[in-house]
């Protein structure tokens, strides 16, 4: 599945949707890896996600080391209930900059 | 005990999604509320995942068996499978302040359940994990988790 990207002041925003699992965080990890690579900051909208297992949260924290590494910016945008908690459970809310809604993000 | 069902399915990772929709249904059908099931579906997803990636590391192989009991208002799910034995003192969480991607699998099952119990099969070689929840308080010591 290819997520959509769109543009968001100087950021780019990857829409991830549906169930992130062994299966399809692969994919998850090429797209974030990327799109970081292009030198973009990234925000990852998990709005739309409905199921999210710690192969899925491996690609966040992969994405979010590997943008540190270029001093980009990774953050979450809208985490879904379901995705928060797993996030909580892996003590990885604090480690993330989580904005409620595209609207919190600025320059 | 009353056993729900027993589950038979291949080492690979597209089968999780289908596994995961079936034990919704399953447990569903029990009126277990939802907040447990989807607990009860993150452990259980950790759990094959687990097999899939280290017990049979990624060969598609393999048959995993899962068994849902009921047993005075306990759930107790059995995951077996035909692996080679793995090494039981190996199947530990690692310390969370390790920011890193990996290696939470383990540390979210318990979290989530109430025992859990990495043992070797008795009955034929491949290994066997036996998790335990409650069911009319399960979420007191999750805290407000999933």
């Amino acid at each position: 599945m290819k997520y959509p990207l769109a543009e968001h002041l100087n950021y780019t925003v990857i829409r991830l949707s549906g169930e992130i699992d062994l299966s399809e965080s692969p994919n998850v990890r090429k797209q974030l890896l990327d799109t970081i690579r292009k030198n973009q900051h990234l925000l990852v909208d998990l709005s739309a996600v409905d199921y999210i297992d710690s192969s899925g949260v491996a690609c966040l924290v992969e994405g979010l080391q590997t943008a540190r590494a270029l001093h980009q910016t990774f953050a979450l945008v809208g985490v879904s209930h379901a995705a928060l908690q797993v996030l909580k459970l892996a003590r990885l809310d604090s480690v993330f900059d989580i904005y409620a809604s595209l609207e919190e993000v600025t320059e | 005990m009353k056993k729900l069902a027993r589950i038979h399915f291949l080492s690979l990772a597209d089968r999780l999604q289908p596994l995961r929709d079936y034990i919704r249904q399953l447990l569903s059908a029990e009126n277990i509320d939802q907040k447990k099931i989807a607990q009860i579906v993150l452990a259980v997803n950790e759990a094959c995942m687990n097999c899939i990636q280290h017990a049979f590391r990624g060969q598609g192989t393999g048959e995993i068996i899962i068994e849902f009991w009921l047993e005075n208002k306990q759930l107790l799910i059995r995951i077996l499978d035909d692996a080679p034995q793995v090494t039981l003192q190996n199947i530990r969480s690692r310390p969370l302040q390790e920011v890193r991607p990996g290696g939470l699998g383990v540390h979210l099952i318990h979290q989530l359940m109430d025992s859990v119990e990495y043992a070797h099969r008795q009955d034929q070689p491949g290994n066997s994990l036996e998790i335990r929840t409650a069911l009319n308080n399960g979420s007191e010591n999750t805290q407000d988790v999933l």
